[in-house]
């Protein structure tokens, strides 16, 4: 052929690709846009999965001894994955050493058994309790880590614990193990096979039970909340650190009851089952399974062993063709097998309604168009504008909600506050300026407890919450918004505030049930509040930025604050958005009779609302008083207003 | 914000060698380029068809069937090879010879997986699951595995031959069965053996290297014991065990070295062993002698010249082909394997393959003294302590202890020399040169009391019948008795 | 404690403690460096440091075994891993860059998995025996002892790596630039500068420094493919006790863990390999970013 021919070929070829691409392109899009298609797909994978799961419940009627011991065997890798995915999917914790748990369980079933003659089923009933009082204990130690070194941390103690087994040969036979448990004999291996799986399965799928529950729970939500941003779950009143413990824990007991149901079934032990290989390949089935999905890691885990079984009899070069398959669903299938099921049934429903020619409707999407508006009720009520005049007129003289007292915070030698000291007086709106570097950040940071300061002390309602941990400041009755919105990005409007306002009230600490309708309640009047009531679905990122700071304030309120700090609530809003949300922040504390204490740096804001003042410059007070003292104020001039000069003076 | 990395698409690079690997993929998937010669099967390895008549077989269709699981795709992947190749062998060695009782001999080979235990312990579970098909099953190669599957086949009330795994805890308390055979070396040999080498050269002070692992702990172990027990004032200085994949030994070596040792007992395995020789060398031990290891065929071809060799260096074998090549059933083992291998990258048989074809020559024996497939009758025969047979180990016929079960199978330990002619040129230099059978470490006496099987004084008397006949053949051969003398 | 053990054995016993010491900085410098600058824990560095060690063993059987060959060998083997590293980064982990930490994690690790099949199919599981170069044959006679030669051959090169790394990173004009890509990659990028090819070029000069290793250990007698595992695992525990992405973390840390191991044979030889991790947890959990480590988010 001549290279004419060659190019005309190719030329074919790139446009059957371009076809293909575009295609694929159009599908994406349409997807996106039909969410009825993506329901169908919903529903679908739920059907898919109830007949897979009757499928592997039925195995032994159907299948030969080799695929049912191999089940056997992905049931307990799978429900180690699935106590992993609790931590990795839920939690956001990426343990490296996950296996040491599922070691655990397995040597307190089997060294019982060998060395003092217990009965399997004792030490399967206790396993789970000593992975749990093992996880409380280690965990105390990797949640001092983060992210990746809280990864490595976990990899660390990990091999710690397999050195140890490896090592105490007179206790676990080290890479010998401690052999000859066996089952019961009701369940024996031998009579009673299938019973024996018929066990496994029951307990794996109660405990999938047990964790889709918690997953679901209000303390599940407040887990996601706590992976998708620490910082405000703090803020939403969660005890962070305890949480995420609370969930090593459960994880480390139902890993450890995985280990524990392992040599029930397999009648055996070893080190070389509990090193980081196990870890790693509890992490790559969840990955594979795919982790946002309930039941993935044991799909992951079926499928793992299913194919390893297979290459290891075909090719020397089985675990190539593992790091393949790994490497391919990592970097293509960011939803596992599952998700990409989901997706498969997505396109066919989209394909399908298009074929039937039904019209999709596409869905308003806050993506789609301009917002230059912040929602908000029409205009104020006359109960509240009497009111708010009221309180112009309040004297000071009460004792303040909020007392600040000689606070001073150096970092290194730049000093960002030098004995600061203000009163905020209950139903004040009271505003803090000051140039740039004048440490109002800082001095946010440190009534909310995210940075302890140098000296002085903080009291809240008379009491001293120095230092104390943004929850528990949360906790008494104080909230505040960021300078940069800062939300469960994840999750809906709607669910943050739920979140909030269920954390708030201590809800999130079930493991099982619903939030109560009057939390739900409140969240949701809360959403119209703030006029996001045809947003409450969509999520949080997907908000405009005026609608993310109404949402913050939303969420400042769900946590039944009576003091809410903002940082400048109005940063990045248009001057109409401005407007609206002055208006808004204004109505809400005069109705609820709330504390406002705000950072602005707008002094069309400040001198709008503000009935109190205080200027900081260069981590001192320079100033405190009523707006029009603040304006007259020739200090306060000279170091900030200057250019501000006329533009006050055409206002005023 | 974290939760705005979407899904990027992958760039086109990317998605081209992704799609090439999975190409790659479903290429080895179907199998094609991915397999080697011994690649196995689940199906049947084929023998050769022989000169039987179906007809005469007592057993119900014509065959008699064994299982066993080989290492090829796993750690140990070189010995497998060998093994498996001996496997094959064996069994068309056995139906050459007219099959057992006149029925064909057929062995199954599942893939193993070592050092990964589940893979191995589901193949033998699904055999055992398939009712009669498998009359016999021989151990695994790796000791994790083993240590399971003997359970598994008692429970089954199948019989199984250790010959490959060289594990003594199934045929000693507490894990005893009776219906476990050992045919091969175990690793209480070996390290007895060595002992008993370096007793005979006058050790009073030892050292232990072995590696941190199943295999290491026992032969060190059984060495530590036995030197105490047979060396008067003996002691041992000092024992070291680094990680099985450690290869950095300096360490260890000056640990070890430190406490002044009159000999050193290392038991490394293949190609742990070079590295170790290459260690001692440069520090300069070469005058203290140290038994390096089993090295076997793999290990023996890594050794490319004799200065890779320090000077009293020893090693051990469960099967050197430089001694089993002159006993009637080894010579027949090692000449058909030349024949077939000898211009193949590996030209001379394992030892691993020798100690195999031990165990496949047990079972035809077993089964054609008891005429039976039942491992009661195989027990109650073995147990007689007049059963021998025909295996690689002596010039007479091997006797089978009939407390512990254990066939009287010898490891050979020796200087390690470099021979040019041989074909493998790294081998034993058999003027230091000795054979150590399992009779020779371990009395009567002493069996009783490591195994609690009663089999009776007349067993007993039987035992030692055989063991005298068979050390009175083999010392009349000339060249195979001068390292058996003891 | 080993009763009789002479002085001369400890400090014998040092001396091999800080050569396994520069062996582990010789696999782990590269790996910190790929984290420090491109924040991505590699999993396959060990595997990539074996595939070196496979590479020089070839090119020996072609180039020679004399001393001349043996530099050629050692530099070829860092090239052709650097090529290959290079690859694998442009390719794969590229793409990984601002994905979750668990799919970083496994893409790196997917390669130590096809690495070992691809060497286990090409050499076989056994491992080879490899050649010394004339210069490094025999020891050297210290403390009452004969040190084999080779163990100061590590340490010099640990320290001329160093050296070198050192000078690349604080010396030159691309140390800066990994310096400012390691604080802050998106005004790098503003600046000008081809992030991507930058990259690419420390992760290549990461695994540079793998190969050399991997040609390196070949002194020990042989190679196999069970060194990948034993240095990906006490590479870790180096760089995180160090501190993720500090060289002068992951020298010291190297020598720490070389002798502590070391010692812990002569002291309580059972318990050694627990005594590193055992160390690891308690620095970490003091101080989670390790010794020289800067606090991460």
């Amino acid at each position: 052929m001549t290279l004419g021919g060659w190019w005309k070929v190719g030329a074919r070829a790139r446009s059957r690709r371009s076809v293909l691409t575009a295609a694929a392109g159009e599908l994406r899009r349409s997807l996106a846009a039909d969410p009825a298609a993506r329901d169908v797909a919903r529903r679908g994978l739920t059907i898919v999965t109830a007949l897979l799961v009757v499928a592997a419940a039925l195995l032994p009627l159907y299948a030969d001894r080799g695929t049912v011991l191999l089940m056997q065997q992905a049931l307990y890798l799978g429900l180690l994955a699935l106590s992993l995915n609790l931590l990795v999917s839920t939690t956001g914790l990426v343990s490296f050493g996950h296996a040491m748990f599922f070691g655990l369980g397995a040597y307190a079933v089997a060294i019982p058994v060998a060395k003092l003659e217990w009965s399997s089923m004792t030490g399967f009933v206790i396993a789970p309790a000593i992975g749990a009082v093992a996880a409380f204990v280690i965990g105390l130690v990797v949640l001092r880590g983060r992210e990746l070194y809280f990864a490595l941390l976990t990899l660390g103690v990990g091999q710690l614990i397999w050195a140890t087994a490896h090592g105490w040969q007179s206790l676990t036979g080290g890479t010998n193990g401690t052999t000859g448990v066996f089952p019961p004999a009701f369940i024996s291996p031998f009579q009673h096979a299938d019973r024996l799986y018929w066990f496994v399965f029951a307990v794996v799928a109660v405990s999938a039970g047990v964790l889709y529950a918690i997953t679901r729970s209000p303390f599940g939500d407040a887990l996601r909340g706590i992976r998708d941003n620490r910082l405000r779950a703090e803020f939403v009143g969660l005890w962070v650190k305890r949480y995420e413990l609370t969930a090593f824990v459960v994880a480390g007991a139902f890993g450890a009851l995985a280990g524990a149901l392992m040599v029930v079934g397999e009648t055996q032990i070893t080190s070389a089952q509990v090193d980081w290989n196990r870890s790693a390949l509890a992490l790559i089935v969840c990955l594979i399974g795919g982790t946002r999905y309930i039941l993935g890691p044991i799909a992951g885990a079926v499928f793992y062993l299913f194919v390893f079984d297979y290459v290891l009899s075909k090719t020397i070069l089985w675990d190539t063709v593992l790091g393949i398959v790994v490497l391919f669903v990592a970097l293509a299938l960011s939803g596992g097998l599952a998700g990409m099921v989901e997706w498969l049934l997505a396109t066919g429903a989209v394909l399908v309604r298009r074929a039937r020619g039904t019209t999709v409707q596409p869905q308003e999407s806050a993506l789609a168009e301009e917002y230059e508006v912040v929602h908000l009720p029409a205009s104020p009520s006359p109960v509240a504008r009497a009111a708010e005049a009221a309180v112009a007129l309040a004297d000071r003289s009460g004792p303040p909600v909020l007392s600040i007292r000689a606070i001073g915070k150096s970092f290194g030698g730049l000093v960002a506050l030098e004995d600061v000291s203000l009163d905020v007086r209950q139903g004040s709106i009271h505003a803090v300026i000051g140039p740039n570097g004048a440490g109002k950040t800082t001095f946010f940071n440190v009534i909310t407890g995210l940075v302890a300061p140098d000296g002085g002390t903080i009291l809240l309602d008379g009491k001293d919450v120095t230092a104390r941990p943004p929850w528990r400041i949360v906790g008494r009755g104080l909230a505040r918004s960021f300078q940069q919105a800062n939300l469960f990005w994840a999750l809906s409007a709607l669910d943050n505030l739920t979140l909030a306002a269920a954390a708030a009230r201590g809800e999130t600490v079930r493991m099982f049930g619903k939030n109560s309708a009057s939390t739900r309640q409140h969240a949701r009047s809360l959403i119209e509040l703030v006029g996001l009531g045809d947003f409450a679905s969509v999520s949080a990122a997907e908000l405009s930025h005026g609608d993310q700071r109404s949402l913050e304030f939303a969420a400042a309120l769900a946590v039944d604050s009576h003091v809410i700090l903002l940082d400048e609530p109005t940063a990045g809003l248009s001057p109409l958005e401005t407007q609206l949300a002055t208006r808004l922040i204004r109505e809400v504390a005069r109705e609820r009779g709330l504390t406002v204490l705000f950072v602005e740096h707008d002094m069309e804001v400040v001198f709008g609302i503000a009935d109190w003042i205080t200027v900081l410059n260069r981590g001192a007070v320079l100033a405190e008083g009523t707006p029009d003292e603040i304006r007259a104020n020739p200090e306060v001039r000279r170091a900030y207003l200057g250019e501000h000069d006329q533009e006050t003076e055409v206002s005023a | 914000m974290r939760i705005c990395a979407r899904h990027r698409a992958l760039r086109t690079s990317t998605k081209a060698a992704l799609l090439a690997l999975v190409a790659v993929l479903a290429v080895l998937a179907a199998g094609c380029g991915g397999g080697n010669e011994a690649a196995p099967t689940e199906d049947t390895v084929t023998a050769q068809a022989g000169t039987t008549a179906a007809a005469k077989c007592p057993f119900p269709g014509g065959v008699v069937r064994a299982f066993t699981t080989i290492d090829l795709a796993g750690a140990s992947g070189d010995l497998g090879l060998g093994t498996a190749r001996a496997a094959k062998l064996s069994e068309r060695l056995i139906n050459e010879d007219g099959g057992i009782l006149g029925c064909t001999f057929e062995l199954v080979i599942a893939e193993e997986g070592f050092p990964e235990v589940d893979p191995c312990l589901r193949a033998y579970k699904e055999a055992l699951s398939e009712g009669d098909k498998y009359a016999v099953f021989f151990g695994p190669t790796g000791s994790g595995c083993m240590a399971s599957v003997t359970a598994l086949t008692t429970a089954a009330g199948k019989p199984m031959i250790a010959n490959q795994a060289a594990d003594h805890q199934p045929f000693f308390d507490p894990k005893f069965e009776r219906y476990n055979f050992h045919a091969a070396v175990s690793t209480f040999l070996e390290g007895r053996a060595a002992a008993r080498f370096g007793a005979d050269k006058g050790w009073k002070r030892a050292a232990v290297l072995a590696p941190n692992y199943a295999y290491g702990q026992d032969a060190a172990k059984a060495f530590v014991a036995y030197f105490k027990q047979i060396v008067d004032g003996g002691e041992i200085v000092q024992q070291q065990f680094p990680e099985f994949n450690e290869k950095n030994f300096t360490p260890f070596i000056n640990a070890v070295m430190a406490q002044e040792p009159d000999g050193i007992f290392s038991a490394f395995f293949a190609g742990f062993v070079i590295p170790f020789w290459k260690q001692w060398k440069d520090g300069g031990h070469d005058s203290t002698p140290a038994i390096g290891g089993l090295i076997d065929t793999p290990g023996w071809e890594l050794v490319k010249s004799a200065g890779q060799i320090p000077e009293n260096s020893y090693a051990y074998d469960r099967g050197a082909w430089q001694l089993l090549a002159l006993t009637p059933s080894g010579q027949r083992f090692h000449d058909a394997y030349v024949e077939q291998y000898g211009s193949s990258d590996h030209p001379l048989p394992l030892s691993w393959g020798q100690a195999f074809w031990s165990g496949v020559l047990m079972s035809k024996a077993l089964i054609e003294k008891s005429e039976s497939l039942d491992p009661e009758k195989w027990a109650e025969l073995v147990e007689s302590g007049s059963f021998t047979f025909d295996g690689p180990y002596h010039i007479g016929p091997t006797p089978v202890n009939p407390v512990n079960h254990m066939a009287d199978n010898c490891a050979q330990v020796g200087l390690v020399g470099f021979d040019e002619t041989l074909p493998v040129p790294a081998s034993y230099d058999l003027s230091d040169f000795a054979n150590i059978c399992l009779h020779d470490v371990l009395t009567s006496e002493e069996a009783t009391k490591l195994t609690s099987n009663d089999v009776g004084a007349d067993a007993l008397a039987a035992y030692e019948d055989a063991v005298q006949a068979v050390k009175e053949a083999d010392q009349a051969n000339e060249e195979f008795g001068r390292y058996s003398a003891r | 404690m080993a009763l009789g053990t002479t002085a001369n054995s400890y400090f014998v016993q040092i001396i091999f403690g800080l050569g396994s010491g520069a062996v582990l900085f010789l696999i782990a410098s590269g790996l910190t460096l790929i984290f420090g600058a491109l924040r991505i824990v590699n999993f396959a560095h060990g595997s990539l440091y074996m595939l070196g060690a496979y590479v020089a063993f070839e090119l020996s059987s072609v180039i020679g075994y004399g001393n001349a060959a043996f530099w050629l060998v050692l530099l070829l083997s860092g090239v052709v891993i650097a090529a290959v590293g290079a690859g694998l980064e442009v390719l794969f982990f590229r793409p990984v860059y601002g994905r979750a930490l668990l799919t970083q994690l496994l893409v790196t690790f997917s390669f130590v998995l096809i690495i070992a099949g691809i060497v286990r199919k090409v050499w076989g599981a056994q491992g080879e025996s490899t050649q010394t170069p004339p210069f490094l044959q025999g020891g050297v006679r210290l403390f009452d002892s004969q040190i084999p030669k080779y163990q100061f051959f590590f340490m010099a090169l640990a320290l001329a790596v160093a050296i070198l790394l050192w000078a690349i990173l604080y010396r030159t004009g691309l140390g800066r630039m990994i310096r400012a890509a390691v604080s802050d990659p998106q005004l790098l990028h503003l600046s000008g500068v081809n992030v991507r090819l930058l990259f690419t070029g420390v992760f290549a000069l990461g695994c540079f420094f793998a190969g050399i290793a991997g040609a390196a250990i070949s002194l020990q007698g042989a190679i196999g493919p069970e060194i990948a595992v034993n240095a990906i695992i006490r590479a870790f525990v180096v760089i995180v006790l160090g501190g993720l992405g500090s060289l002068a973390g992951a020298f010291i840390a190297s020598f720490v863990v070389g002798l502590a191991e070391a010692l812990g044979i002569l002291w309580v030889p059972q318990a050694s390999l627990a005594i590193v991790f055992a160390v690891l947890v308690i620095v970490l959990a003091l101080r989670p970013q390790g010794l020289f480590g800067t606090r991460a988010a």
